[in-house]
């Protein structure tokens, strides 16, 4: 996305989108009272809740997973991937408009805008992520080698949500009522999403539908690498092929429509 | 050396019905907006150290071409060779982020000129010591006053020592004391070689400023070449206009700012119907409120002003080296002995400015009117008597 000619453009241009994820990040949780242990206290306290009910309360354990491996983690390993991307989709389509005075009136190149999102999804997954380890930890799993498995699946998260940032981002200046409409879908896809449950806990013929949802691909993946520690390259290549090539087509677009979006900004 | 160089520079915004229509066109290929041309064809260059002014009405483009003068717009069509290190006061502070503090939105804004972390660490402290916003530096923008906010904006724009200031009717950031001081910085950078395009509406300031200047109407160049001679033409295009309908002089508030110098009166020396004779004598009294300044600090400026608008003549004390008097008041008398001027009726505007000559504390247009009546019109015709002599020869 970004047309970088030469190393000190590069530094230039990382200097500054630096700064634009650092201040997106201030601007959402460091200015607040609460500022960073808001990042903290949010998924721990998922983390806490639900191990309690699901585990304690209700002795949830999923069907199909190893003996041991209890519903909260894979819930959780779900919810980490499903949340994250939501949280790029949604803001995606406010990003330009929110940043228009400074789009108009400096030189920041538009291109940037959308990576700056994804940047701050990143280490929000990394603390949910942290957290989810060392839980793990103290319920004797083994953590990195879940993390080893982990990696290529964040890769094709962080696809998804670049190509949605740069995509949504422009359709979201020419299409007013786009993030209304995203949270209504967002919430539906939440529920089809095998999250609260396993595929392989609802009736055949509604686990071919669900398989329609390209999201089951990614919680599946996230639940089986770091709940189970196990990482199937054949599930992975093709869902890595198919995401690569929507990427290159959203990224395409958003470069095609992004120099004329000021005129509309 | 060239500062800049504009090669058959156009700049057209698209303009869409809807912005849905944007996505329209780009998925049917078909076109669904029209252009509006803000700039066609626009060529000149600027000699490295030199000033260069931008006059034209609203709407004729002078602040397109500044953008594109900035590199915050791209042109749709041309060439524009600009020095990397330049610096525009366009619209002082519009960039901004309200929720950000102070100190936020100068590392962003030194960013997005290029610099490194170390580079941003490095102009901090100058930026926010000349901004004078220490107190506020780490308070969110939108509990600033706008004064504040432009302050901020002036410093961080020309913190860099830029060799190109792009300057946008920026001259009145700020209290009055801010005012000095952000003037002083572009007559620093100016001095020290940078280049300097300058657009206002104020035309005293653009001759004053300036070496060369660029009249823009309707997003073309009408005229290009020194200051003097452009803005004298459009001085004149705009008279022509509205001499169809001659002004009718009507006395306008004064306007000055508290804590400031400022004119307490002014008043015509002359008889109580204020009707001079072509020939005789005419004065006018100004009282000038110095309000603590020093009165080596303040100048006053008259022009005489027909009822059709036309500058029939003006001077002031700073051009002619007359320094003031006085503590808390000065009183000028400003007297012809021979009034040149013909029959009409007149005004006069009165200007406070400061000893640079850019400045003006207190303005009052359009005061003190007066009538003169000619004994006959032996004494001619037109606007003012100018001294001649015939020779007559046989052949």
């Amino acid at each position: 996305m970004m047309p970088l000619s030469g190393t000190k453009e590069r530094k230039q241009w990382s200097t500054l989108f630096g700064q634009l994820v650092y201040l997106d990040l201030r601007t959402r949780y460091f200015n607040s009272r609460l500022g960073l242990a808001i990042l903290i206290a949010q998924p721990l306290a998922l983390l806490v809740v639900y191990s309690w009910i699901f585990g304690d309360l209700m002795q949830l354990k999923h069907q199909g997973g190893q003996d041991g491996h209890y519903f909260s983690e894979y819930l959780l390993a779900g919810l980490i991937a499903f949340n994250t991307l939501a949280e790029v989709f949604t803001r995606a389509p406010n990003l330009l408009l929110e940043r228009r005075e400074l789009l108009l009136n400096t030189a920041l190149p538009a291109v940037l805008v959308p990576w700056v999102l994804v940047a701050s999804s990143l280490l929000l997954e990394g603390i949910s992520i942290a957290l989810l380890i060392i839980w793990m930890s103290i319920q004797g799993l083994n953590p990195l080698w879940a993390l080893g498995c982990y990696l290529p699946w964040l890769v094709i998260r962080l696809l998804w949500s670049s190509a949605g940032a740069a995509l949504l981002s422009v359709l979201g200046v020419v299409l007013t009522d786009l993030r209304q409409v995203l949270s209504a879908i967002l919430g539906i896809l939440l529920l089809i999403t095998p999250i609260f449950y396993r595929l392989e806990q609802i009736p055949s013929h509604w686990q071919t539908a669900l398989l329609w949802n390209p999201f089951t691909y990614l919680i599946q993946g996230y639940q089986t690498a770091l709940v189970q520690g196990e990482f199937k390259v054949l599930a992975w290549l093709p869902v890595l092929l198919a995401s690569l090539v929507v990427w290159y087509l959203s990224v395409s677009m958003a470069r095609r429509l992004l120099p004329k979006i000021r005129y509309v900004l | 050396m060239k500062a800049l160089q504009l090669q058959q520079i156009s700049v057209g915004y698209p303009q869409y019905p809807r912005p849905l229509d944007l996505l329209w066109e780009w998925l049917t290929g078909t076109q669904r907006h029209t252009t509006h041309y803000a700039l066609q064809d626009i060529s000149f260059e600027l000699e490295q150290g030199s000033t260069l002014g931008i006059v034209g009405d609203n709407g004729a483009g002078k602040s397109t071409l500044l953008r594109v003068l900035a590199g915050t717009l791209q042109p749709t069509a041309g060439v524009c060779l600009a020095t990397d290190q330049r610096a525009a006061l366009l619209e002082l502070g519009a960039s901004f982020q309200s929720q950000l503090s102070g100190l936020d939105n100068i590392r962003l804004g030194l960013a997005l000129r290029g610099l490194s972390h170390a580079q941003i660490n490095e102009y901090l402290p100058t930026v926010i010591e000349f901004a004078e916003l220490q107190p506020w530096i780490e308070q969110p923008l939108k509990t600033y006053s706008s004064g504040m906010v432009m302050r901020l904006g002036f410093a961080l724009a020309t913190v860099l020592s830029p060799q190109l200031l792009i300057v946008d009717e920026a001259l009145s950031v700020g209290d009055q004391h801010f005012q000095k001081k952000s003037l002083q910085r572009i007559k620093t950078i100016v001095a020290e070689g940078a280049s300097l395009v300058f657009c206002s509406h104020n035309l005293y300031q653009v001759r004053e400023l300036c070496q060369q200047a660029i009249w823009l109407e309707q997003g073309r160049v009408r005229q290009f070449g020194k200051a003097q001679a452009v803005v004298d033409a459009y001085q004149t295009a705009c008279r022509e206009r509205e001499v169809i309908t001659p002004a009718v002089i009507s006395p306008q508030a004064n306007n000055h700012l508290q804590s400031q110098p400022f004119i307490q009166s002014a008043q015509l020396l002359t008889t109580e119907n204020k009707v001079f004779n072509t020939g005789a004598k005419f004065g006018v009294e100004v009282l000038i409120n110095l309000n603590r300044y020093p009165v080596q600090e303040v100048h006053l400026g008259i022009v005489i002003r027909r009822n059709d608008e036309i500058q029939c003549y003006g001077m002031s004390t700073l051009h002619e080296g007359i320094a003031l008097q006085g503590h808390d008041y000065a009183k000028v008398h400003y007297v012809i002995d021979e009034l040149p001027l013909l029959a009409g009726d007149y005004c006069l505007e009165l200007w406070l400015i400061d000893q640079t000559g850019l400045h003006v504390y207190d303005s009052r247009e359009r005061c003190c009117h007066f009538q003169v009546q000619q004994s006959s019109q032996r004494q001619g015709i037109g606007v003012c008597q100018l001294p001649h002599r015939w020779k007559v020869y046989g052949l």
